[in-house]
């Protein structure tokens, strides 16, 4: 169900951003969105989800932003899991059996 | 198939390539400096396929449901980037993008809650192998890109106590055939004889016989099967 950029489009324009400046409307969603309150942005996001183009053009208005770097490793943590879903537990259970067995790997 | 509910799953760290080599992977948390280097190197190169289902997508506009306060959404929106650990460099290479809201209604259940993907998207192989400071040669590209960046819904969906289940909805651009590959992923398709359940996405796109989703059972079955890559 991805919502095209015109629904987007509608909701950045009902916030005083020119719709046909994709780089401002860009720059709103990124910059000033989160800055809404929580509420608001809920109901941005409700009425995302239920968007539907309805027959109209959605061909889009294309910018692409230039000369931007690799995103840096360290600044890119790796997702969280679940602390048990983490531990090894296949090399814990082996090594508390070799234990058991006396340190003797079989 | 209990256990891995109850404890969670990593998530994949390398994918196979066509050397036979493996690629070490990193999932990561959406971030606006990711969506930035997709958009300026990456989507372009998908623009210009009128195939792709993704064409005209724009990542800029959406990644900040998933940064900005997600957790006191009640739909919990959450977004993940796939990318190449490029170590030497410091950097990393997106090579998928993942948006999902971590909590709506399930299709299977209607009384229990799972994820919906909002947008996925995987980079084209011209995309990685043109990257002026980062070459990646044709043997060395991840294959399997598609059913990882899925996995990462199924991933969050299992850490998050929602039992695996992800549901999606496959854009009419993609035609049968993207519908054909979430089956062969392990996916089920909703019935169009099916109701949706109470959202008001019932009203506006009603079951048409292109929601797909993963029950408890085939989502751990999906996610076996990339135990290897974890």
């Amino acid at each position: 169900m991805p919502t095209t950029t015109k629904a987007f489009l509608i909701i950045a324009a009902r916030h005083g951003i020119d719709p046909s400046d994709l780089e401002a409307v860009q720059q709103w969603f990124c910059e000033d969105l989160p800055n809404l309150p929580i509420e608001q942005v809920e109901e941005i996001l409700e009425e995302l989800l239920v968007y539907e183009p309805n027959g109209e053009d959605v061909s889009e208005a294309r910018y692409y932003p230039k000369g931007v770097p690799l995103p840096s490793l360290e600044e890119s943590p790796v997702a969280s899991t679940p602390l048990f879903a983490a531990t090894p537990w296949k090399e814990l259970f082996r090594a508390l059996f070799i234990k058991l067995r006396g340190g003797k790997e079989r | 198939m209990f256990f891995r509910r109850m404890r969670g799953v990593r998530f994949v760290n390398r994918a196979p390539t066509k050397s036979g080599q493996y690629l070490t992977l990193r999932i990561t948390p959406m971030t606006v400096p990711h969506v930035l280097w997709w958009h300026s190197h990456v989507q372009p190169i998908i623009d210009r396929d009128p195939s792709r289902v993704d064409r005209d997508w724009n990542w800029l506009l959406y990644v900040s449901f998933a940064t900005v306060a997600s957790g006191l959404l009640a739909r919990q929106p959450a977004a993940y980037t796939v990318a190449i650990v490029a170590n030497e460099k410091g950097a990393i290479i997106p090579c998928a993008l993942v948006q999902l809201m971590g909590r709506f209604p399930a299709l299977d259940n209607h009384s229990k809650t799972g994820a919906f993907v909002w947008f996925l998207s995987t980079a084209p192989d011209e995309a990685l192998t043109s990257i002026s400071e980062y070459p990646i040669s044709d043997d060395r590209v991840p294959k399997r890109l598609g059913r990882i960046a899925l996995d990462v819904a199924i991933t969050h969906s299992l850490n998050e106590r929602r039992n695996g289940r992800v549901a999606l909805y496959a854009d009419e651009k993609g035609g049968e055939a993207l519908v054909d590959w979430y089956r062969r992923c392990g996916m089920e398709v909703l019935s169009p004889n099916i109701r949706l359940p109470r959202v008001p996405r019932r009203l506006f796109k009603p079951s048409d016989g292109r929601y797909c989703y993963f029950s408890p059972r085939k989502a751990i079955e999906a996610s076996r099967a990339l135990d290897s890559l974890r």
